[in-house]
């Protein structure tokens, strides 16, 4: 065994002295000799050069070169930063250096620690374990140690200590960001940065500390704090939950820090959410959230506070997505099973991200089993997917592919109705993430993404769209406070479209954008009670607007050359999260932009005064490749601010100043994939958002959240369409849009209950949103220049989720959705043309459909929850729409014998049940 | 539209778990609106423009406008007042103003009540002539069934035009012969039975109307501005129409960008199939307009065109499908009834009077000349 060895020399070593003997800070001499050196070398050349005799076992010292980041470390330093993340520990004795994993503590008898303790090494500041370290059980969190931290004889008797951390993943030694740190005595709140570092203030005295993370085992133990130092902690990745509840989400920012609306799931609650057809889907959970909103049962995109669509923006890692959903809306194009977490941010968005004024969704892959290789998958009526992971190399790199298809065809060809019947459609994605480590300091991850739909539809039309994505990121520690990410990315969405059914004017389209960015972001604590962002991104957004072609010998369509249109943008920004005190915590940024809009182009002035139409062109510009052809300087700002009243109660606020310069072109209710994205240029400006918003947080026994959050939001140059708007062949999209703005309001209550057999959330909001399309100057304007509701403006909306566990291994989960009916635009007139009677309409969205109720219900059911099993399985049986309630997806009008009837279509109007199977390598919780 | 249909047919999928309730209709907001519609062409006229106000949808009503004054005027500075014929329709005189082909065309409106009215002053564009009209048997799913009906689906060409910016609007009238259910017997009323000797007469009919169906086209997006086998309604076998011969005289006008825009506009307001309402419906804004308030709402529109048309005959192949009257063979109290309303009789019982009188069913009894 690796630390039989160093483990006996230790021992002699603690038995030959004694006495306690105070530390030597040794430095390296010409340290410019050390630097290519890995480490046994480094090792070897100590021992030969300095007077310090380092003792280790060769064969466990990884094979990584040194990292000798600041001239000034002493050679203790030198090894610890090099060797804590593969879990070795160093210890001292005068000048003999013990290097040894620490996994033998486990191994030990109990009284190796008391030998160390009894060398009374006061200054120590490493964690230094007392008693048996021993799990009381395997599933709960409490470990029986004692740490003692900081100097016993300190003077500083009544002052406030500080201690200083970092909570690090036992697996593979990276940070674990934003963990919880909870100090039980003083029911005291901490949060962990983005890096696993930490602070705490406390007084001198005993205390009980518990670190938590999603997804991770929560350690809890005793500190004895007797002077300010250090307390590293690793936690270990959850390999086997028997008893512990799933955490159904997790708010677990809520009340630590400045974040406002912000949302974290894991799959695991997703797992266990009902779902249509068995597919689960991080979209449908979202749209449980308050203040996440969505036209219908069919519609890919979402409305987050009151913005349109466009303005949400998703990153599958790194990676911008640009289209989620399959078949239209009703599935989201992410294989759950890869997904480690989602995050949602719809209040202040952080400062490393910007360009979309209403939300992020932040969505993390898994990384690859760096053990064992692993695999899961799944069967549903719609789809099968696939996901297998392991280990490149052994505790070092790592794969992860995942895979999902569909086989919808059938279901098409059991329908009646000719024109389905006639159809196809179908659907794939796929995701490969690889991970590096290099060394303990380096890592380099890539990741791939791709998703394909292609249909064939019995009334003359193909269509296919997708995207494909790309991005290669270097992750570098240069030392515990600072942390850079490089990243290389390039994300492509396209679609193909072929019209066949009249042969004249049967034509073939096509629109791809592609995205190339290349960003750094940097993390840094300074101070420990500083958390600096800053960094750079540069993007170029390459827009193919497609050649428009005819298709077959019949048809006489005109080719037409959609220039291509391509935009430059520019942004660095800083950001810093200051904790005064640690009831007091701001948060403040700036992202400075330029945006250019880029040639070649060929641009045209509209006479000024009048509407942008056709007949009011007075000259046209033609702009050469890469030419700037408008630049936009903007700059963004973010303030934010949280203040704990109590320890379990805090008020946060939030103002955020943001810039859109690209948006979609589509003038139907819901997304369709033909719609184009549309980059800002001479005409259109670039959209300007700010959202100002309030919250007040609240918490019983870590256990029941109660969050308020109230917000205002204002976009200027909101991008509206005007009525009978024709984008896809459209050379000039200027003379369709009117730029006008959009006014946001609204209040979200949330509820949620995080443990237990009973966990779930309510959550009810109210929302507003006006759209008001008005350009004076040009004399355009839509709805008569009335301020009308967006169309999914729904002031009220309740979402309830439940999961009651009834035992461990079966449990049942509910939906209840509650919300207002959306606004139409009604009739309320007839007249005759042409002796036939025509509806007159109402002004735009003046009428609302009745309101939306829906219940789903779903069992879940797992396999035998041992810990050595080869594979494990479950079933999931779900009902969506329970009441088969007929909620209205659209309203339509029809002149039947001179009398008009209107109509009201539901989709899904009854229960749907669906039934899924999944299995997995490995027990229930690898 | 393109993109709406992919929708439409998730949506039909999903229809199979879905399903359309009727709502009420109520206008509470009603506003009354003027509505205009009137076109000129390079036909020679009487040209006829008809003016009626909005009725709110739950009383659905033809609102003429009585008492208007109509002028049309041309470029050159001719004008004629147009004399109201009926109630709201007024009308140009045999002799009067005659539509040429590059002349422009505008009309006044001065109401009862003092407000005045105008369009801008619009071109007549050449005539393209229509090619070939045609028809052929098709099947289409019924709504709401799943059952396929057989049927015509007509389809259209034309000429090549001198434009390569044409914008076509066409618009159809049908005649078809048909006859009643049963040939009509005796009658009883008042006690009194009468013998039907010529059982033709009231058994065969022609009937002649227009059809709603609007249908558009521009030419500005294909190489050559001719348009070949534009598919058109379909008539289905469900309907007398298909009985005997059915006719149709197609309309093609040529007309410029903002008329085709509105047609346009319209056709998606008429045809039944606007289904799914993934874009919102919204008011069609008339070319007429208030001159004194430019916000006013007015609806219709003033239409300048050129003309071509085309009639063709089709000698239907496939039979209908209708169900026959019932006949009633309890002639219990019949004198009695007869007392208070007249009776109809054939075969071996008692029917209701459209089922012997095809002019029930909007037809007339005279063969039309083109026949």
């Amino acid at each position: 065994m690796n630390f039989v060895k160093p483990l006996i020399l230790l021992f002699f070593s603690f038995l030959l002295c004694n006495n306690a003997v105070s530390q030597e800070n040794v430095y390296l001499e010409n340290i410019n000799d050390y630097k290519q050196l890995n480490l046994l070398q480094f090792l070897e050349k100590v021992n030969r050069n300095t007077n310090i005799r380092c003792f280790y076992n060769k064969d466990s010292i990884p094979d990584i070169q040194i990292s000798l980041t600041n001239d000034s470390l002493t050679i203790y330093e030198i090894l610890e930063e090099n060797l804590e993340p593969f879990n070795f520990s160093i210890t001292r004795n005068k000048n003999n250096y013990f290097v040894y994993k620490k996994e033998i503590r486990t191994q030990l008898g109990s009284n190796f620690y008391d030998v160390i303790k009894k060398k009374n090494r006061t200054k120590q500041e490493d964690e230094i374990t007392k008693g048996k370290d021993k799990y009381l059980k395997t599933y709960e969190d409490y470990i029986n140690k004692t740490i003692e931290i900081g100097e016993k004889n300190n003077s500083n008797q009544q002052g406030y200590c500080k201690i200083n951390g970092m909570v690090i993943n036992s697996e593979n030694g990276d940070p674990v960001p934003q963990a919880t740190i909870h100090v039980l005595e003083e029911n005291k709140y901490k949060a962990a940065d983005v890096l696993g570092n930490y602070g705490l203030r406390l007084k001198r005295g005993e205390y009980t500390i518990k670190i938590s993370s999603i997804g991770f085992h929560s350690k809890k133990f005793k500190v004895k704090l007797y002077s300010g130092g250090k307390l590293n902690t690793r936690l270990d990745k959850k390999t086997y939950m028997l008893d512990e509840a799933v955490v159904l989400s997790s708010r677990h920012n809520n009340k630590r820090q400045t974040e406002m609306g912000f949302e974290k799931i894991s799959p695991k609650s997703m797992k266990k959410i009902p779902v249509v057809m068995g597919e689960q889907d991080v979209i449908k959970v979202a749209l449980l959230l308050p203040g996440v909103q969505s036209v219908g049962e069919l519609s890919s995109g979402f409305n987050v506070r009151g913005s349109p669509s466009d303005q949400n923006i998703f990153y599958i890692d790194d990676l911008p997505v640009y289209n989620v959903s399959h078949l239209f809306g009703l599935f989201t194009s992410f294989n759950s099973d890869a997904i480690d977490n989602f995050s949602m941010y719809k209040s202040n968005i952080p400062i490393e991200y910007g360009g979309r004024l209403s939300s992020l969704f932040d969505i993390s892959v898994k990384e690859g089993n760096l053990e064992n290789f692993s695999a899961r998958g799944g069967i549903s009526p719609v789809s099968s997917k696939v996901m297998v992971e392991g280990p490149m190399k052994k505790g070092q790199s790592s794969y992860l592919v995942s895979g999902r298809t569909t086989y919808s065809d059938w279901i098409f060809n059991k329908i009646k109705n000719l024109d389905v019947r006639n159809s196809s459609a179908s659907f794939s994605d796929a995701l490969i993430k690889l991970r590096f480590g290099l060394d303990s300091l380096n890592k380099i991850n890539f990741i791939s993404y791709a998703s394909n739909d292609k249909s064939d539809l019995a009334f003359g039309i193909k269509n296919q769209y997708g995207n494909v994505g790309v991005g290669i990121s270097w992750n570098h520690r240069f030392n515990g406070t600072i942390k850079s990410e490089l990243s290389l990315l390039y994300s492509n969405y396209n679609f193909k479209e072929e019209t066949y059914n009249i042969p004249y004017k049967a034509s073939k389209h096509s629109f791809g954008i592609n995205h190339t960015e290349l960003k750094l972001n940097i993390f840094h604590k300074y101070k420990s009670v500083h958390h600096l962002k800053y960094g750079f991104n540069s993007v170029l957004y390459n827009l193919n607007n497609g050649d428009l072609l005819p298709a077959g010998d019949e048809s006489v369509i005109k080719p037409v050359d959609l220039k291509p249109e391509q935009g430059w943008k520019n942004t660095i920004f800083l950001g810093d999260e200051w904790e005064i005190t640690s009831d007091f915590v701001i948060n403040g940024g700036l992202r400075a932009t330029i945006y250019s809009y880029l040639g070649p182009q060929k641009v045209y002035s509209y006479r000024p005064g009048c509407p942008r139409e056709a007949n009011y062109i007075t000259d046209t510009t033609n702009y050469k490749d890469f030419s700037f052809i408008k630049n936009y300087p903007r700059l963004d700002y973010r303030l934010s601010g949280k203040y704990s009243l109590k320890s379990d109660l805090s008020v946060k606020a939030s103002y955020n100043k943001i810039h859109q310069y690209i948006y979609m072109l589509s003038n139907s209710i819901s997304i369709s994939p033909t719609d184009k994205w549309k980059l800002s240029d001479s005409h259109l400006k670039p959209m300007e958002g700010h959202q100002f918003s309030t919250g007040l947080y609240k918490q019983f026994n870590n256990d029941i959240e109660i969050s308020l959050e109230m917000y205002y939001k204002k976009v200027n140059n909101l991008v509206d369409y005007k009525d009978g708007a024709e984008f896809v062949f459209n050379e000039k999209p200027e003379t369709d849009i009117i730029q006008g703005n959009l006014n946001a309001y609204g209040a979200e209550l949330m509820l949620k209950k995080k443990k237990g057999d009973l966990s779930g959330w309510i959550n009810y909001s109210y929302s507003r949103s006006i759209v008001e399309a008005v350009n004076e100057k040009r004399g355009e304007y839509n709805n008569q220049g009335m301020p009308y509701p967006a169309n999914y403006d729904k002031p009220h909306s309740v979402n309830m989720t439940l999961n009651y566990d009834i035992t461990r291994q079966i449990n049942i989960s509910t939906n209840i959705v509650y919300s207002t009916g959306r606004p139409v635009t009604y009739p309320t007139s007839v007249y005759y043309l042409n002796n036939t009677q025509i509806t007159g309409f109402s002004q735009k969205n003046e009428y609302r459909m009745k309101d939306y109720f829906r219940v789903d219900l779903s069992l879940n059911f797992e396999g035998n929850l041992k810990k050595n099993k080869f594979a494990h399985s479950s079933w999931s049986v779900s009902f969506y729409n329970l009441t088969s309630r007929k909620n209205p997806y659209s309203l339509y009008f029809e002149n039947q014998e001179g009398k008009l009837k209107g109509y009201r279509l539901s989709i899904l109007g009854t229960i749907i049940p669906s039934i899924r199977y999944n299995l997995k390598l490995g027990n229930y919780d690898d | 539209m393109m993109t709406n249909k992919v929708f439409i047919l998730i949506l039909i999928l999903l229809t199979v778990a879905s399903c359309e309730e009727e709502i009420d209709l109520v206008s509470d907001k009603f506003e009354e609106s003027m509505v205009v519609e009137g076109m000129i062409t390079n036909k020679p006229g009487p040209y006829t423009v008809r003016i009626s106000k909005t009725a709110p949808v739950d009383k659905p009503e033809y609102n003429p406008y009585s008492g208007c004054i109509v002028i049309i005027r041309d470029n050159s500075g001719n004008s004629e007042n147009l004399t109201e014929v009926s109630p709201g329709v007024y009308k140009t005189s045999e002799t009067g103003m005659q539509g040429q082909t590059g002349n422009s065309y505008s009309l006044e409106i001065h109401t009862p009540e003092g407000k005045v009215y105008a369009t801008d002053y619009q071109e007549i564009k050449q005539p393209v002539a229509i090619d070939t009209v045609y028809a052929s048997v098709e099947y289409e799913d019924e709504l709401g069934s799943n059952n396929d009906v057989p049927g015509y689906r007509f389809y259209l060409s034309t000429e090549t035009a001198n434009s390569n910016d044409t914008y076509f609007v066409w618009m159809f009238e049908e005649t078809y012969e048909y006859t009643a259910d049963y040939q009509l017997a005796s009658t009883l009323y008042k006690g009194q039975w009468e013998y039907n000797f010529d059982p033709d007469t009231l058994y065969r009919c022609w009937r002649t109307r227009i059809l709603g169906n609007v249908f558009t086209e521009q030419t500005t997006n294909l190489s050559v501005p001719k348009i070949t086998d534009k598919p058109l309604f379909f008539v289905d076998n469900k309907t007398k129409r298909l009985q005997i011969r059915y006719s149709i005289q197609a309309r093609q006008y040529i007309v410029n960008r903002d008329t085709y825009l509105f047609w346009d506009n319209i056709k998606d307001r008429l045809s039944g199939g606007n289904f799914i309402q993934l874009e919102q419906p919204f008011q069609v804004e008339s070319n007429v307009y208030n001159v004194n308030n430019n916000e006013e709402s007015v609806l219709g529109y003033f239409t300048v065109a050129s003309v071509s048309e085309k009639r063709i005959f089709i000698d239907p192949s496939i039979p209908i499908n209708h169900e026959k009257c019932f006949i009633d063979t309890e002639l219990d109290y019949i004198y009695q009834m007869s007392m208070h309303e007249k009776l109809y009789f054939a075969g071996n019982g008692m029917v209701d009077k459209y089922c012997v009188d095809c002019r029930e069913k909007g037809g007339k009894t005279t063969e039309p000349d083109f026949w």
